[in-house]
């Protein structure tokens, strides 16, 4: 591998695109290939299950040993309400490699001075959506407890592939909450995707221990196989 | 200054040292560190990212550094429990992972 190949890496890095790199595990021969190229590639299926499942993978293809390490952009979580459980959050999701957004329209909460490392955009969540893509590698957090504020950004996430979504409340205000989307037309099943009330049942007491909580159940969301992370949250229930 | 171990490894290579690309490529059982995960290794020893919890980095930078002259070469090594290295090095986790250096090409 040279110097310009490592560039290219980091200049696609930081393009926020995901791409892969395939060498032969026994010579310094390295080709960098980007999404757009990879369906007319001879490997191209296992250029997709190592992008897909975000893990390299060791192959051997007629008696050779290949490598395909695949990059991808990293994990986005857009919190809205600019509260003090957010001031942790942000902290522990960014040390996690999360790209971090917070949105709020109060402007004494969504001050910079209090996400002095992430991005802050002060503005209703209808208006903030716009320019933010939510896919399947971002995690929506509601933390306001306003269903004014919460609503829109839930129903826009439930509209979306993400992969994580989060609501603060407690069982009857998430129960109400439920009741009023059942309404709007969202059907019990897709209401499941909706995790309330948030977080992993550590019996957190302050906002640092809700942080953790919220943020164990978003990684968890990203590492299980759906499968497994229900029965996982059965278990815990059930403890 | 950040943790990426590509980005410093550039930053490196732009102030004229040698590097070397350390990545597990393929991990058995209990490993602390998955397989993709990378660390970058500078011609002083200086080390960014991690192909483990700790527990065979010393080892790794080692053998990078018997390479790192020699530009384009590769050299694969395996550590595990069956292994008497992985002991002396301290892989005491229970798993086994392979990990590839590759010496970077510095043209300028």
């Amino acid at each position: 591998m040279d110097k310009d190949l490592l560039k290219k890496i980091l200049e696609n890095k930081n393009k926020k695109k995901s791409f892969c790199l395939i060498s032969r595990a026994d010579t310094s021969e390295t080709s960098l290939v980007k999404n757009k190229d990879i369906e007319k590639h001879k490997f191209s299926k296992l250029i997709k299950k190592a992008i897909n499942e975000d893990k390299l993978i060791l192959e051997e293809i007629n008696g050779k040993e290949w490598i395909f390490n695949p990059f991808n952009p990293p994990v986005k979580l857009i919190i809205v309400g600019a509260v003090h459980v957010a001031q942790s959050l942000s902290i522990i999701a960014e040390n996690s490699n999360f790209d971090v957004v917070i949105i709020d329209p109060r402007e004494a909460f969504a001050s910079q001075d209090r996400f002095p490392n992430n991005k802050v955009i002060c503005a209703w969540p209808e208006d903030a959506f716009r320019e933010i893509q939510l896919d399947e590698r971002t995690a929506v957090v509601t933390l306001t407890h306003e269903p004014n504020l919460d609503d829109i950004a839930l129903k826009n996430s439930l509209n979306s592939k993400c992969f994580y979504i989060g609501a603060l409340g407690s069982k009857k205000t998430h129960k109400k909450r439920i009741d009023r989307f059942k309404q709007d037309g969202f059907s019990s099943d897709a209401l499941k995707r909706i995790n309330g009330p948030i977080g992993l049942p550590i019996n957190a007491q302050t906002p640092q221990e809700i942080a953790i909580s919220i943020m164990a159940e978003i990684i968890s969301s990203l590492r299980y196989q759906k499968e497994s992370i229900e029965e996982l949250r059965e278990n815990w229930k059930n403890r | 200054m950040s943790n990426d171990p590509i980005e410093n490894a550039v930053n490196w290579l732009d102030q004229g040292h040698k590097v070397a690309i350390a990545t597990v490529v393929k991990t058995w059982g209990s490993a602390p560190r998955k397989a993709g995960s990378q660390l970058a290794i500078r011609d002083d020893g200086l080390m960014v990212g991690s192909v483990s919890g700790g527990c065979v980095e010393g080892d790794v930078v080692e053998n990078a550094l018997e390479i790192i002259n020699k530009p384009n070469s590769v050299k694969l090594l395996q550590y595990g429990i069956t292994n008497d290295t992985a002991w002396e090095v301290g892989l005491a986790c229970g798993g086994d992972i392979k990990i590839r250096i590759d010496s970077i090409q510095n043209d300028g």
